[in-house]
């Protein structure tokens, strides 16, 4: 039990209360352990999204209880949320939102700027660094509108990993890009969850989401599958075969 | 997130947006420069009319015939048969704050030497006269006798009727002029006074008391009498005891009123200086205003911002921003902005301070304390203005923050 991170229950997300009700997840349970990769799939509308959202502490959920590392989430500050978000989460989103007309570097940076233990040199040191283990050492000074989707994408990701993170939470994250660039991505990925950070990513690509480790099906709100995928692709053999086409 | 990053990033989205943060700092440019402006040329005509009235001599206290103006007396006042010159002794004696004191009767004559004329003001005076309205002897001498007992045909005369009657005016002393066909001396001429609210102080002749009473006038009373003390404090004692001596003493009283009124140089000091700075506060509140329309142009340009940047909002939010970081990060910007229009502002008011004062001749002093005040208020228009705007992007939900077009 204390490898348990995630752990919600009986969670349920209601959006306009009222008339136009909208219930986006019903009584939802879930544990998520240290070291996982999880996919969280289903059809557009089913509540993939709200799910991850509620998880990332982004949204609070209408009901249910969630414990963090076994702390209860409703308990927690603003503040602290905040805190938590900055040093414990990173978040990758489907369509990168990276500042526009700013270097890679200053995106990677914004994190840190939240993180008062980092001096202006060490704030950079540590972005470079992250930019590097994302294969985009030649683009840091880049604007990101100079730069493709694949490397937005990856400008991403070492944003969300600059600050060490515990736990990436990624929507869609290979939505807006080809399957070549997306095996790139997903090896990113392998390679994080490799060094012991819990991934948690919404899609509905089931080739992508045949390389993570763990498979969560939902359908209107609901948990309809919940298995383990044994035998996990793995992204760099695919990149390197779509790359030899 | 350092104050000091806030402050680069603060800088760095005016500075992404070049003109529009210029125009939205106008309205403060105007507000402070105008106010800064209207400050310092308040204070300029403040400083210069209490300089003017200062020559006249502040501790001067004047006895004149009559009652109150506001009881509106409508009479010729200087005429009234009330002062008497033993009234003067009576003072002097019984006045122990009063120093200096003389009667005074004047008119206006023609002054005559050789073909050229002149038409000054005339004033007997005993000799403390010129101690009490200040006036300084540049040539010559004063008059010997204290009273002018001895009906002396002698004068001092004011540089402008040296000018009018000699051709230099050091030349003057010791000549003969003609003041109404009697012939006087010229024993001293005047240091130059100036113009006076208006008036030339410079166009006058002062003879001995009783000679100008007697010889010139034919008078056996007096217009007013004119009392000095020797330090400013002492004025309003010296008033009360006149006034007690006038009233119980000398018995200047019919039926209840007093028969004259006692006025202070330093009492037309005060009203002066208390109507101007009323007017001076009027002119800066219409600049205030101007400020505040300033201010409403920062708030709306600050709601604009936040609206653009929302989704920028959204992910600093989502990547672990405390929300009164992010409140800090919008006003911090309003102030900067604010605070670059004060600057602008400040020296655009002292630019204008200095042609406006060149413009109506006199000097028109940018206070410090203005300037700080012009400070102080960008800095809280700034905060005011921009608290609203930066609270709203403060209390933004990350989510729908990131999904916004
Ligand atoms: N902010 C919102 N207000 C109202 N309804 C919402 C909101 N966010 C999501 N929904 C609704 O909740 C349901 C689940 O949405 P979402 O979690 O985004 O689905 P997906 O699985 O496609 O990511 C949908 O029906 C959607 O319309
Ligand atoms: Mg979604």
């Amino acid at each position: 039990m204390e490898d348990c991170v995630i752990d919600i229950k009986n969670i349920s997300k209601v959006f306009n209360p009222g008339e136009n009700e909208v219930r986006a997840l019903n009584d939802v349970s879930l544990k998520i352990y240290k070291g996982e990769f999880v996919s969280l799939m289903g059809s557009s509308g089913s509540g993939k999204s709200t799910l991850l959202n509620i998880l990332g502490c982004l949204d609070q959920p209408t009901s249910g209880t969630y414990l963090l590392d076994g702390q209860e989430v409703s308990g927690i500050s603003k503040s602290e949320i905040s805190l938590i978000r900055n040093r414990k989460f990173g978040f990758v989103f489907q369509s990168y939102n990276l500042l526009p007309k700013t270097s890679a570097l200053e995106n990677v940076e914004l994190p840190l700027l939240y993180n008062s233990q980092y001096s202006i040199k060490a704030r950079r040191e540590k972005a470079e660094e992250a930019l590097v283990s994302v294969g985009l050492k030649d683009r840091i000074f880049h604007k990101t509108n100079e730069l493709s989707g694949g490397q937005q994408q990856r400008v991403a990701i070492a944003r969300a990993l600059v600050n060490e993170p515990k736990v990436i939470f990624a929507d869609e994250p290979t939505g807006n890009l080809d399957s070549k660039t997306s095996y790139q991505v997903m090896e990113l990925f392998q390679n994080l969850n490799e060094k012991g950070i819990l991934i948690v990513m919404v899609s509905h690509e089931p080739d992508i989401v045949e390389m993570s480790k763990r498979k969560i099906i939902l359908h209107d709100g609901k948990i309809i599958e919940d298995i383990e995928i044994l035998n996990p692709k793995n992204a760099h053999e695919l990149f390197v075969a779509a790359d030899s086409k | 997130m350092k104050v000091s990053d806030l402050l680069l990033s603060a800088l760095r989205s005016i500075n992404r947006n070049r003109s529009r943060s210029l125009l939205t700092m106008l309205g403060i440019i105007i507000g402070v420069a105008s106010v800064i402006g209207m400050l310092a040329l308040g204070n300029g005509a403040t400083q210069s009319i209490k300089g003017e009235l200062g020559k006249l001599g502040t501790n001067l206290i004047m006895v004149m015939p009559g009652a109150d103006q506001q009881r509106g007396v409508s009479t010729d006042l200087a005429n009234v048969e009330i002062l008497k010159e033993s009234d003067v002794k009576a003072i002097l004696n019984l006045s122990p704050s009063v120093t200096y004191i003389s009667p005074v009767v004047s008119t206006k004559s023609q002054a005559v030497f050789g073909s050229n004329n002149s038409r000054p003001n005339v004033t007997g005076g005993y000799r403390d006269y010129f101690f009490i309205n200040n006036y300084e002897i540049k040539y010559g001498q004063l008059f010997d006798e204290r009273t002018g007992k001895s009906l002396q045909k002698v004068c001092v005369i004011g540089k402008t009727v040296a000018e009018d009657l000699f051709e230099n005016e050091k030349d003057a002393v010791g000549k003969i002029i003609r003041l109404d066909k009697i012939p006087f001396r010229i024993i001293g001429v005047l240091e130059e006074k100036g113009q006076t609210m208006g008036m030339d102080g410079d166009n006058i002749i002062i003879a001995p008391f009783r000679t100008v009473q007697k010889r010139l006038l034919g008078l056996t009373y007096l217009h007013q009498i004119h009392a000095a003390t020797e330090n400013e404090d002492e004025v309003d004692a010296a008033v009360a005891e006149i006034d007690d001596v006038m009233t119980n003493y000398l018995k200047k009283v019919s039926g209840g009123e007093p028969q004259f009124r006692i006025a202070t140089q330093k009492e037309m000091l005060d009203v002066m200086g208390t109507v101007l700075g009323l007017l001076t506060l009027l002119l800066a509140a219409i600049a205030g205003i101007s400020l505040l329309v300033g201010g409403i142009g920062i708030m709306n340009i600050m709601l604009v911002t936040v609206t653009e940047r929302t989704r920028e909002i959204g992910l600093r939010l989502a990547v672990g921003a405390p929300s009164n970081v992010i409140l800090l990060q919008f006003l911090i910007e309003s102030v900067v902005i604010s605070l670059i229009g004060g600057i602008i502002g400040i020296m655009l008011g002292y630019t204008l301070a200095s042609i406006g004062g060149s413009l109506m001749d006199m000097t028109a002093e940018v206070t410090p304390s203005s300037v700080l005040m012009a400070f102080g208020f960008s800095f809280l228009v700034g905060v005011l203005f921009g608290f609203f705007p930066a609270r709203k992007a403060a209390r933004l939900n990350p989510i729908q923050a990131l999904r916004h077009e």
